[in-house]
């Protein structure tokens, strides 16, 4: 992955430093709420990937660069772009409730 | 020399403290920024609902006929559903600085002598010129270059940011299986 070009200031352009962050890492799942509209752009824009949308249509969860989640934060259809991380106790609950838990007894009655 | 300070003086005068304060300044601003970060998501996922329908019964007739029917949808945040929000911490951080220094002095004398005699009728005179120039140059170079090294790496998220979920399933159990036909 790129260097992310940052810390550009005026003090950085006197002395003609670059200043590089290489940020390591492939991708991970953010909630990206829009400002009122939906995300899909900005998400496109860092060639994420939408794995779903609520059907508020202005939420989605979406597998992003992590190196990118600043850019995406600072879109202007975006109001957030947080790091969610799923967890399998819980999952497995609500999977269970939905009868969505494999190869357990579903639970439609 | 002695407006030159030595090498080891301009290592000394390297502002380290002042590197490593602002590193560390710098490290809780960024570490501030992730926590409101990881919150405002927590806040986010608590208040997104979404509708589910926690069962669907099948009703299959005497008459082979099946119909479903299903319970009433029921709200749930994302976060009951089994989403988190990833708090990240600042887990190593590290200064480097390196400094090449070079410095030079070169002396360069130089004395022209020259002697001029004249001899006339009943008269004589003679000139002797001395010129010395002695020019000392000092020549300095440094440059420094510094990085910095932060590892940032996800930590589990505070023990309550959420309430313990504990399931309550008064359902009744599922009929039993019907034998298999004779």
């Amino acid at each position: 992955m790129a260097p992310t070009r940052t810390g550009d200031s005026a003090i950085a352009r006197q002395f003609g430093a670059s200043i590089d962050v290489a940020a390591t890492g492939g991708r991970s799942l953010f909630l990206v709420v829009g400002k009122g509209v939906s995300p899909r752009s900005a998400v496109a824009s860092v060639d994420g990937q939408i794995v779903v949308e609520l059907p508020d249509g202005v939420r989605v969860l979406a597998l992003l660069p992590v190196a990118m989640r600043g850019t995406v934060q600072r879109h202007r259809d975006v109001a957030l772009a947080g790091p969610v991380s799923v967890d399998p106790v819980r999952f497995a609950r609500f999977a269970a409730l939905l009868g969505l838990n494999g190869g357990a007894e579903p639970t439609i009655r | 020399m002695a407006n030159l300070p030595s090498v080891g003086q301009e290592l000394l005068d390297v502002p380290l403290p002042d590197m490593v304060a602002k590193l560390a300044l710098g490290i809780a601003d960024a570490q501030r920024s992730l926590d409101t970060n990881s919150v405002q998501t927590a806040v986010a996922l608590s208040t997104t609902t979404i509708s589910v329908v926690p069962a669907i019964t099948e009703t299959i007739g005497a008459d082979g006929n099946v119909t479903f029917s299903q319970a009433a949808p029921i709200q749930m945040s994302l976060l009951q559903v089994g989403l988190n929000p990833t708090f990240y911490q600042f887990s190593e951080a590290s200064i480097e600085v390196t400094m090449d220094i070079k410095t030079t002095t070169s002396t360069e004398t130089s004395v022209k002598v020259g002697i001029e005699a004249k001899v006339g009728f009943s008269a004589w005179s003679a000139s002797a010129r001395v010129d010395v120039s002695h020019n000392r140059k000092f020549g300095k170079e440094v440059r420094g270059t510094s990085r910095l090294f932060t590892k940032l790496v996800p930590v589990p998220a505070p023990p309550r940011i959420y309430p313990e979920l504990r399931v309550v399933d008064n359902r009744p159990p599922p009929p039993p299986p019907p034998p298999p036909p004779a």
